[in-house]
């Protein structure tokens, strides 16, 4: 190991783990600046720790600065893309008292299945908890649960 | 029974038990989640102080779309509370909404208890004697208190009988 000042950056694999990787990087690394790994261990935390490497220095042509190695290359990339629904993420519907990330108490699944309406009063709910609401009341005016004003479904709009 | 209303119930258990509010607790019978038994504590600084009343919660396959009958078990001197425990409170009624939940109902009745409604008697001795003569008032809900002391040891039997 070379005793060079390192920063040290942390990465989530896909797997969520955090591995910590040693480097000299000002900022982020490019792809120019990654190289084999050396070596690998673990730290007292139990932290997998990628030890830079000690290849030579390499310098920039024009600038003369040195460019920051990173002793890790990356060859595969997995993105994984989540969606909520655009509303408060911990809200939750006041008739079923689930998460609108999850779905109503009738429902398997959140999504499409499930969909979430917003009332003109701009309260929300699952659309098959404020569709039964409705049905139960009958011959009554068609209310919010929450604020009692007239209920008119403006999601679709 | 629909999972509906079990899971909604389930929901009410979990959120009692995580955030109680003071004065209350309910738990659902062993062998039916649909029949409620609880206590609620008469608030201090009123003359339901220190009384520890019960209450049955009877919820229907509706549940939350429509409310629970709920109805005193121990006896009651108020207002708005019928001879045979049943209560007269909008929520419960045509006020009710489906965002209401056991916690909901229980603080409701809990704050009716100091703070009657005059325009919806069912108790009418209950009713005079609050506007009339408080003095007199005070003293049949002190006795009431008193009885729910008596009544709160040989419950276990009585409780048991009405879930069947
Ligand atoms: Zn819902
Ligand atoms: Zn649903
Ligand atoms: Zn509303």
């Amino acid at each position: 190991m070379n005793t060079r000042q390192k920063r040290l950056c942390t990465y989530k694999d896909q797997l969520n783990k955090d591995v910590q990787v040693v480097t000299d990087a000002p900022s982020g690394p490019t792809s120019a600046e990654l190289s084999a790994v050396e070596d690998m261990d673990v730290d007292e935390e139990g932290n997998e720790k990628i030890r830079f490497n000690d290849k030579p220095d390499v310098f920039h042509p024009k600038t003369g600065k040195r460019i920051p190695k990173l002793a890790v290359k990356i060859t595969e990339w997995r993105a994984v893309a989540t969606w909520r629904w655009k509303c408060a993420e911990e809200d939750d519907c006041g008739i079923c008292r689930s998460p609108f990330s999850a779905c109503c108490n009738d429902c398997k699944f959140p999504g499409e299945e499930c969909p979430i309406v917003v009332g003109k009063c701009s309260h929300t709910f699952h659309v098959h908890c404020i569709q039964k609401w409705l049905q139960s009341q009958q011959q009554q005016r068609q209310t919010c649960p929450m604020c009692r004003q007239d209920w008119k479904d403006v999601s679709k709009a | 029974m629909t999972t509906m209303t079990r899971r909604r119930l389930l929901r009410d258990l979990k959120k009692l038990q995580e955030d109680t509010p003071s004065g209350i607790c309910a738990a659902p019978c062993d062998n039916n989640i649909l029949v409620w038994h609880a206590v609620i504590f008469g608030p201090a600084d009123t003359p339901f102080e220190d009384g520890t009343f019960k209450l049955v919660l009877e919820f229907t396959e509706e549940y939350p779309n429509r409310p629970p009958g709920v109805r005193f078990v121990s006896k009651m001197f108020h207002p708005n509370v019928y001879a045979d425990g049943n209560i007269c409170l909008d929520i419960l009624q045509n006020r009710w909404s489906p965002t209401y939940d056991v916690s909901a109902i229980l603080t409701s009745i809990q704050s009716l208890l100091d703070e009657p409604n005059p325009n919806s008697p069912a108790n009418s001795q209950a009713s005079e004697l609050y506007v009339k003569n408080r003095r007199e008032y005070e003293k049949k809900v002190k006795a009431i208190v008193e009885q729910s002391w008596v009544a709160f040891g040989d419950d276990k039997d009585d409780k048991d009988k009405k879930a069947k």
